[in-house]
């Protein structure tokens, strides 16, 4: 399997979303919601987006009170010795934040702050409002990466939700979508029928979609096809397993051609 | 002061190739003993002072050479150290990052993630994971991933139990160590 990236309708928009935050009007509207069912591809376009930008990335805790939720920014920072005392330790990361923002705006690059399984703590006024601090005091694009909860629990905080304009649903894949993965990641060539009947299966889960490249691909490569032709197609596959189904675990098999 | 500014006025007192007496040195430039014999070590290091006898500086064949080019004396080494240089801009930062938001990963997906325009990414990534596991950053998961060719054992699986920070690491197949940028210190490792 190939492991080019490619970019789908989810990440079109986060893209999209992150670019329209760095033409915002409302200087302090610089807090982006990102959440979606597991599966859908959050983390390979996290995963990605932080490789590329640099930017900070923490994972958050159930466990965290706003002590250790600095501590672990300023950890991420690369500060191995934190400054005791609560407001040297913000004051500190305020200017750390600050320094790396603008390295990156020389750069032409975007640096953001990105929250991961924010679930865990968004219904948590302490954390919220420390990162709606952080965020307005650096106009600091800051995402925020959740599963469910976390758009509900914002509401709870009217002050940060406003701040929220922007929310990034990770939806599940589009025909188009399912096409794109399969030309881009699939090493042998792929019928439209297939394709179809994947993202059928599939649900449109990611995850599913390249579990489903993998049998393609093996079945492909046994029987060689022409480079040039259509592709293999369901009756090629027939019989053969292509995913397993996601909610009973069994395997799902390409139907025999009628 | 500038550094090396003690250095570079010693080097030119020095110039007539003959041996002087240091405390005569040391007037004459009008800084602190230890300052001039700090500045003396350096030229030494540098290969451009002979070794004193009693208390005497003369400069060397080399030395005679550095003050009829006008050599000035910078902080800063003087070759490749050997030392890691940390950059967060490089395939391998970009890698290490991906790996510390998935933790658990195959080769290709932080390919996947990382790459830009490098050539060879497979196997410039298969190497630093090496020398990560060798000092036990990642370790390899008992199972594979099935493969796709009929040949394939099947894809590796990777999981980072060992982050130490977002610098990423740098390996020196030179000195055969790990830096870690992080702890700022180097771990010794042999990979292949």
């Amino acid at each position: 399997m190939r492991p080019d990236f490619v970019e789908t309708t989810n990440v079109r928009e986060f893209h999209g979303v992150i670019r329209a935050m760095e033409d915002r009007g409302a200087v302090e509207a610089c807090i982006v919601v990102v959440d979606g069912k597991p599966g859908l591809g959050k983390t390979t376009t996290m995963a990605r987006w932080v490789a590329q930008t640099g930017s900070v990335y923490v994972r958050a805790n159930i466990g965290w009170d706003y002590s250790w939720f600095i501590t672990d920014l300023l950890t991420e920072l690369g500060f191995q010795t934190i400054p005791y005392g609560k407001i040297k330790r913000y004051t500190l990361l305020i200017k750390t934040l600050s320094d790396r923002a603008q390295a990156a705006r020389v750069q032409g690059k975007t640096f953001t702050l990105i929250i991961d399984e924010c679930d865990l703590v968004s219904s948590r006024g302490e954390i919220m409002e420390a990162i709606r601090g952080i965020s307005d005091i650096q106009s600091l694009p800051t995402i925020l990466v959740g599963m469910g909860k976390l758009r509900d629990n914002l509401r709870r905080f009217p002050q940060i939700e406003s701040r929220a304009p922007r929310k990034v649903e990770f939806l599940p894949a589009t025909l188009e979508d399912t096409r794109a993965l399969m030309v881009a990641r699939c090493e042998v060539p792929v019928a439209e029928d297939l394709v179809a009947f994947v993202w059928k299966v599939s649900k449109g889960y990611n995850r599913e979609i390249l579990e489903a490249i993998a049998h393609v691909e093996r079945a492909g490569l046994r029987l060689d096809p022409d480079p040039g032709g259509a592709g293999i197609t369901m009756a090629d596959m027939a019989g053969q397993v292509i995913m397993n189904d996601r909610d009973t675990g069994q395997p799902i098999l390409v139907p025999e051609p009628v | 002061m500038v550094p090396g500014a003690v250095a570079t006025r010693l080097l030119k007192l020095l110039n007539d190739g003959r041996e002087h007496y240091i405390k005569g040195v040391v007037i004459a430039l009008g800084y602190n003993h230890r300052q001039v014999s700090d500045a003396a070590a350096l030229l030494r290091r540098r290969g451009f002072l002979t070794a004193t006898n009693n208390g005497f500086y003369q400069l060397s064949e080399g030395g005679l050479i550095a003050v009829k080019n006008n050599v000035s004396i910078t902080s800063g080494p003087i070759g490749p150290t050997g030392a890691a240089r940390f950059t967060d801009t490089s395939f391998r930062a970009r890698a290490w990052r991906a790996m510390r938001v998935r933790r658990h990963f195959s080769i290709s997906e932080i390919v996947g993630d990382a790459v830009c325009t490098e050539r060879q990414p497979n196997s410039n990534l298969a190497r630093y994971f090496r020398a990560l596991i060798a000092v036990g950053y990642v370790i390899e998961m008992p199972k594979r991933r099935r493969g796709t060719k009929q040949e394939s054992n099947g894809f590796k699986q990777y999981s980072l139990v060992k982050d130490t920070g977002p610098r990423a690491p740098g390996y020196s197949r030179k000195r055969k160590v790990l830096h870690d940028f992080n702890l700022g210190k180097d771990i010794p490792c042999v990979a292949n």
